[in-house]
């Protein structure tokens, strides 16, 4: 069973359908892979401006809207600084033939 | 569960997941569910185009976003798995598949 158990408490990237970049500390998961972040944030990436981060706090993503969920290195993400890597917008995971 | 249990084999092999939305990762199968969510360790991926990876270690991907997975040929028995899905096919149609 691959559970998300040994991501609890961690520090977390989450990718969602729809293409977006949440970061924050998960709280809690189930089954369908609805997940809880604290401390949440979104990084958006643009192709000519520096990075954003938007605060949202506490949030419940719905399992369907999950695509991957990563752990990553804290010290090499502290080292990074990401204001000025510039990237296209991830594509979003449905109508995938289009 | 022939699929679920023919990934089961491939744990600890090096596999390459594509996702629907075209990223491709790289990564040591860890573990796999009867959903066909993937966990991925010491994973590798294209950071430059994509870096919203960086920094990554190891990675938890739902099973419905797959699209593609792909695999070393020495690492699966082909003819088995044929036999397999074919037996299984047939098992749960409860019919005779045409040429068998």
């Amino acid at each position: 069973m691959s559970s998300l158990k040994p991501y609890l408490q961690k520090n977390v990237k989450v990718i969602t359908v729809d293409g977006r970049l949440f970061l924050g500390m998960l709280e809690g998961f189930d089954n369908n892979t609805n997940i809880v972040i604290s401390s949440a944030k979104e990084r958006v990436f643009f192709k000519d401006r520096p990075t954003e981060d938007m605060e949202m706090g506490l949030c419940i993503v719905r399992g369907n809207e999950v695509v991957a969920i990563c752990d990553y290195d804290e010290e090499e993400e502290a080292v990074t600084d990401y204001t000025n890597i510039h990237a296209e917008k991830l594509k979003d995971t449905k109508n995938s033939l289009i | 569960m022939l699929f679920f249990s023919f990934f089961k084999t491939l744990v600890d092999q090096e596999i390459t997941v594509e996702l629907k939305n075209d990223v491709k990762i790289t990564g040591t199968l860890r573990s796999i569910d009867q959903f066909l969510n993937i966990k991925l360790d010491n994973i590798e991926t294209d950071v430059e185009k994509y870096p919203h990876f960086k920094a990554a270690r190891s990675i938890f991907i739902r099973g419905s976003a797959i699209r593609y997975i792909h695999l070393k040929p020495n690492t699966v028995d082909t003819n088995l798995l044929q036999d397999a899905s074919r037996r299984e096919a047939m098992a749960s149609s409860g019919e005779k598949i045409a040429g068998r």
